[in-house]
């Protein structure tokens, strides 16, 4: 008998002491909640590239968060199809390849020589990156370009590449080593930085 | 010759996964001399039928796994986990008792959760524990110390589970058992009625020792700090100190928990797993400490005999808790305080 | 003796260091051609002062700093520059970068130096100012431009020069004290001149017992500088390691040493302020250890800095065959090099040319097993298997959290490690992931408050136009009135019903909102670019994934088609919408590109024209090329203005 009240209050004191680190965990480290659409738009990478189908980001989280499938969005892949399913509490699946693939990514680059100035590509800017005024030639600023692609079909002349984004000495890092044990033939494997 | 492109270091010490368990095989060593002093040859065999099955259910497992054989097995994890159950298991444990645990620990407690290195569990306590629960009166058949089975006697109860003359006469309850099913009788009583209780204890308290030798060596060779088996130690004298004084009656002194069961085999072997344990020096601390009160909580109030695998298995759970709790500061990270004050 | 105190952690590889150490500093006479990257250290890259094809002087400057954290560079020997253009790199990543290639002429002439007879009577700023001028960064490792951390904003108490060289192999300081002692310690009493006179302490390693006496000598009677002896322990010469042995403090984190009233200098950089200051001489030189098995002469040699890699290891009888390895720096912490070219920078302290199975074999690394020897070895006290385990993980705000970015990359961690894992490359990837992470949200912000503006933007235009229009509409019915009571007669029953009639049907379209042609228009057009961009997506997908034999290519197939047709629909719904708006796409691009065309022509007869022979032929043919200009202009325009009013009359319609 004295056995089980030992247990019992044993018992009562593990659950007291629990609790209370638990009720003091949740006001501690209690995040103060964005409505739920900005919460995604935060998510979703701001190409505004259209490829899920909906004029900008903003309006496909408004979409999501209307129940939409979270794997509309190329640009932000994987991550983001995992950041959506972590935020939203489901399962992250595939990337809709109706919507495109996951690619690296670019920005546009104007061939100035050639642009006649049109402004078509001005007005198809989602995020206003393109400088210049009617008959003279544009410019991309590369550090506000998303690489949506949307300025493309609108140039009459096809002046606008989509060019990689340069690797430097300043964003080269190393790549993760190869997993473990004799999972590669060569030797050196695991070293060998991959310039991304 | 081509240049290579790595990453540094490009230094390395010669202190290698194989080297560390190798160092834990060796000091089990006296441990394992002195318990098979005491209690036969039983302890021997199962040692090698344990590395046998663990080395043989490794590589299956690493073949189904498609892992490569060769490096894994020669790491020395597989005959660590063996060793530890062999010397846990009673002497008088037949073949297919070994084959459970084994068969427990190698495949369900370690490669399941993705090998050596990803097992919440310690895997031997877990094959251990298994067996405790499902064969309770086999793993109670404890040897006596006053005459021990010749190898002949033991290979065959080993194999057949009979032995001219019936197990009965050659098994004991253990120290422990005796020291908690008192029948309402008060310890001294107890001993003066049961004079086997005086000779176990003895038994123990020299192979307790011998495992106590094995795990200062392994401390000498810097297998692992001090943190974990010190806490846990002194978690269970405090408790047992504690309860002793209060009703010497009725519970064993603190000396007696120390030196009796598996007590050091877990503190230098086991609660030092570092797989299964908590990360900081600080959290091992935290964690031996906790298998130390446990310990002396399942032996003074539970049915079994011995209480360190469910201990150990339940401060594993609470592991990656105290590890949370118990992150060391780096370096530069003043206490909050100081800092504010620093900025001011 | 000063009483000292101890860093947690810390390993003891082997040290390697008499290999180096015994023979004096050789100078190495200057090579054939010398490639300065502009960018010496991690700061920003300097800019070139000088054209290819300009004669330069020793010491002559030829890229200046640009910023706070950047160095001057100057000239390290005479002759001509050949080139600006961009050559490898000292870098992990083996990537190039603008560099000036000088082909010397092997005269080594001075330019003019300007010594200074007596260094007591400058002034803080003037002795700042030549510190600046002669392009002075950190000659340990990381490079810092030297005068940056010279302008603390605190007051400094204590002087610390770095002399502890605790990398192995690595014995370029300890050469450089056994013989310059005295410069050395000239140059300590500047800087601490500059920094209105602290204390200084030398940390040095006791594995350096010449390198100390001769210290210990040449200091003689100062009695503000104390070499400091502290115990051989791998990274005793991090910065921030080196500063709690000496002192006991703690740099805080995310600040810096002047934060506690310390400043921190490499031994090499006080010789270096002596060579500005007492010689005039800038930074152009350097000592560089070469050693490793496949060395034949391993030992300390005094470069030029620009001098590549090949050239200093041809000149100390490296055996190229035999080394598989090329590291510059140390074993612990410097990198990998694959490309001999590679030129010795300011910060090059070392090469390393190892032999196979010197350095540590490439072994196939375990999974941790959590031994914890790692976290003791860890100077930064932090716990290196977690770290490891949430960059393999990629679980990288735990990882922060867990302090990574205090990490500094020592390797004492993956040097005990028993599973062999790369731990600091681990941490490289998870550091750098990290940064970019962080670029790419920066960038999202800011591409969506870009976006926001501009639909707001957009917002504000077409509700001033609609506000214009309203404007427009009630100017013209206030024109009707007057034009009714000016002739009341034309108020008949019949208008009035037709305008009651026209009025409601305003109304009825206000109320449903009907979008405006434009409206609808753009929305066509956006609709058409969107599936016309999918469909170009997926179809490259689909030769792609045809290429590799994909299982998905049938999919895609799939999906391609339903684009096509998608794709073609809405091509025609914008197609019908043109016709019906009278827009002509096709006509417009054919007028824009008249008009470029035209402007090309005039653009390249202007360029003739600067050369030409027949200016005035070629005038001529520019001003007809202007009116062609003009007219296609002209003609576009037209066009354009149709496109605008068409709408609105269709409006009407
Ligand atoms: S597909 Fe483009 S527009 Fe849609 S959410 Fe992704 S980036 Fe934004
Ligand atoms: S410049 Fe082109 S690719 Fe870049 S954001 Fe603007 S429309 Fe997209
Ligand atoms: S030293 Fe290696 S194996 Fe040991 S805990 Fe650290 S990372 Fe894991
Ligand atoms: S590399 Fe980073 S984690 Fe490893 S020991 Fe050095 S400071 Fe610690």
């Amino acid at each position: 008998m004295q056995t089980f009240y030992f247990a019992i209050v044993i018992l009562a004191l593990l659950a007291i002491v629990f609790g209370a680190i638990l009720g003091f965990a949740s006001i501690r480290f209690k995040v103060v909640g964005d409505p739920i659409v900005d919460q995604i738009d935060k998510l979703l990478p701001q190409t505004q590239c259209g490829q899920c189908g909906h004029p900008g980001c903003k309006p496909y989280a408004q979409a999501i968060a209307n129940g939409e499938a979270i794997n509309h969005c190329p640009p932000g892949g994987e991550a983001t199809i995992k950041a959506l399913a972590d935020l939203l509490d489901l399962e992250a699946i595939p990337l809709d390849a109706e919507h495109g693939s996951e690619a690296i990514r670019t920005i546009a680059y104007i061939r100035e020589d050639e642009c006649i100035g049109c402004t078509k590509c001005i007005q198809a800017c989602p995020v206003d990156a393109i400088l210049g005024a009617a008959k003279q030639m544009h410019t991309v600023i590369i550090d506000e370009c998303t690489g949506c692609d949307l300025c493309l079909d609108p140039c009459p002349v096809d002046c606008i590449d989509m060019i990689p984004i340069e690797v430097t000495p300043v964003n080269w890092h190393w790549q993760q080593p190869e997993q473990l044990i004799a999972t590669s033939s060569s030797p050196y494997s695991h070293g060998a930085p991959d310039h991304a | 010759m081509a240049l290579v492109n790595l990453s540094s270091p490009h230094h390395h010490s010669l202190n290698k996964t194989s080297r560390l368990m190798v160092w834990v095989l060796l000091a089990t060593l006296p441990g394992l001399a002195v318990q098979s002093y005491f209690y036969g040859y039983g302890t021997l065999i199962n040692l090698l039928w344990a590395s046998f099955l663990a080395l043989g259910f490794e590589a299956i497992v690493l073949g189904l796994r498609r892992r490569p054989i060769m490096p894994y097995l020669t790491d020395g994890s597989a005959l660590v986990t063996a060793f530890l159950i062999a010397l846990a298991l009673p002497p008088f444990s037949p073949w297919w008792l070994t084959l459970v645990a084994v068969l427990f620990s190698i495949i369900f407690a370690k490669h399941l959760y993705g090998g050596l290195g990803n097992n919440p569990f310690n895997p031997a306590m877990v094959g251990y524990a298994l067996c405790l629960i499902a064969f309770p009166v086999s793993m109670t058949q404890w040897a006596g110390t006053e005459a021990t089975l010749t190898f002949g006697q033991q290979w065959q109860w080993f194999w057949l589970e009979s032995v001219t003359g019936g197990i009965d006469s050659w098994t004991r309850a253990t120290p422990l058992d005796l020291m908690r099913r008192t029948n309402g009788l008060t310890l001294t009583e107890v001993a003066s009625s049961n004079p086997q209780l005086g000779l176990g204890l003895v038994a123990s308290m020299w192979i307790n020792l011998a495992y106590l030798l094995g795990g200062l060596i392994l401390l000498a060779a810097r297998v692992f700090t001090w943190h974990a088996p010190v806490a846990m130690l002194a978690g269970l004298g405090f408790c047992a100190g504690l309860f002793h004084m209060g009703e010497p009656d009725l519970y064993p002194s603190a000396s007696q928990h120390l030196l009796t069961g598996a007590t050091m085999l877990s503190a230098f072997f086991i609660v030092t797993d570092p797989v299964s344990g908590a990360t900081s020096r600080k959290g091992k601390l935290v964690f031996g400490v906790g298998v130390g009160i446990l310990v002396f909580i399942i032996r003074s109030f539970g049915s079994y005999p011995d209480a360190f695998a469910f201990a150990i298995l339940l401060m594993n759970l609470s592991a990656p808790l105290i590890d949370t709790y118990t992150q060391p500061k780096a370096y530069g990270h003043q206490p909050k305080k100081s800092r504010s004050q620093g900025e001011e | 003796m000063r009483k000292t105190w101890n860093f947690h952690g810390g390993v003891h590889p082997l040290e390697n260091k008499t290999q180096s150490n015994q023979l004096p500093i050789v100078v190495m006479p200057a090579p054939k051609q010398l490639v300065l990257p502009l960018s010496q250290h991690m700061g920003k890259a300097g800019k070139a002062v000088v054209k290819p094809g300009d004669y330069v002087f020793k010491g002559q400057l030829i890229a200046s700093a640009q910023g706070f954290v950047s160095a001057n560079i100057h000239a390290p020997s005479s002759g001509y520059v050949s080139a600006l253009e961009e050559r490898t790199l000292p870098h992990q990543s083996a990537l190039s970068g603008p560099c000036i290639v000088i082909d010397t002429d092997g005269k080594d002439q001075w330019g003019d130096l300007n010594p200074t007879i007596d260094p007591k009577l400058l002034s803080k700023s003037d002795l700042l100012y030549l510190i600046q001028a002669a392009g002075i960064t950190g000659m340990g490792g990381a490079g810092f431009p030297g005068a940056v951390k010279l302008q603390p904003k605190s007051s400094i108490h204590t002087l610390i020069i770095n002399a502890a060289e605790c990398e192995p192999y690595i014995t370029a300081d300890d050469r450089l004290m056994r013989e310059y002692a005295d410069q050395i310690i000239s140059g300590i009493q500047l800087v601490q001149q500059l920094l209105d006179q602290p204390q200084c302490l030398i940390g040095i390693e006791d594995n350096k017992p010449e390198a100390i006496a001769a210290l210990n000598h040449a200091l003689n009677q100062h009695m503000n500088i104390e070499v400091c002896v502290i115990e051989t322990k791998y990274p005793s010469g991090g910065e921030k390691q080196l500063i709690e042995i000496l002192t006991g403090q703690q740099v805080p984190n995310e600040g810096i040493p002047a934060d506690i009233g310390i400043v921190c200098q490499n031994v090499g950089t006080v010789k270096a302020v002596f060579d500005a200051i007492v010689l005039g001489q800038p930074l152009i030189t350097r000592i560089t250890t070469v050693t490793g098995k496949a060395a034949v002469n391993a030992g300390n040699y005094e470069v030029l800095i620009g001098t590549k890699v090949a050239d200093v290891l041809a000149f100390a009888k490296v055996d190229l065959i035999k080394t598989s390895r090329l590291v510059m720096g140390g074993p612990m912490m410097g990198f990998t090099i694959q490309d001999t070219q590679t030129p010795i920078i300011k910060s090059s302290n070392c090469i390393l040319a190892a032999a196979d199975l010197e350095l540590a074999t490439v072994a196939d690394h375990h999974s941790c097993i959590r031994c914890g020897l790692c976290e003791v070895a860890c100077p930064a006290e932090l716990l290196p298997q977690q770290l490891f385990w949430f960059a393999k993980a990629e679980e990288f705000e735990k990882a922060q959290d867990h302090n990574l970015s205090d990490c500094i990359e020592c390797g004492a961690c993956a040097w005990v490690c028993p599973s062999q894992i790369p731990l600091v490359q681990y941490y490289r990837y998870a550091k750098g992931r990290i940064k970019a992470l962080n670029n790419e949200t920066q960038l999202a912000e800011l591409s969506r408050m870009r976006f926001e503006t501009r639909e707001q933007r957009l917002v504000d235009e077409k509700s001033a136009k609609e506000e214009k229009r309203k404007l427009r509409a009630t100017a013209a019915a206030a024109a009707q009135a007057a034009k009714r009571a000016a002739n009341p007669t034309s108020a008949d029953p019949i208008a009035a019903a037709l305008a009651r009639v026209n009025k409601r049907k305003q109304e009825q379209q206000t109320a449903t909102t009907p979008k405006s042609p434009e409206e609808v228009y753009k929305e066509l057009k956006t609709a058409a670019a969107i599936t016309r961009t999918k469909l170009n997506k997926t179809s490259k997908a689909l030769t792609d994934a045809k290429a590799q034999d994909h299982e998905q290519a049938a999919g895609l197939q799939e999906t391609v088609i339903a684009l096509t047709t998608k794709a073609a629909v809405a091509q025609a719904k914008l197609h019908a919408y043109e016709t019906k708006l009278g827009l002509d796409p096709e006509k417009e691009k054919i007028l824009q590109v008249s008009v470029a065309k035209a402007n090309g022509t005039i653009r390249q007869l202007e360029k003739i024209l600067a050369t030409a022979a027949d200016p005035k032929r070629i005038e001529a043919d520019i001003l007809n090329a202007k009116a062609t200009h003009e007219a296609a202009t002209q003609a576009l325009a037209d066009h354009q203005t149709n496109l605008t009013k068409k709408p609105t009359s269709a409006q009407e319609s």
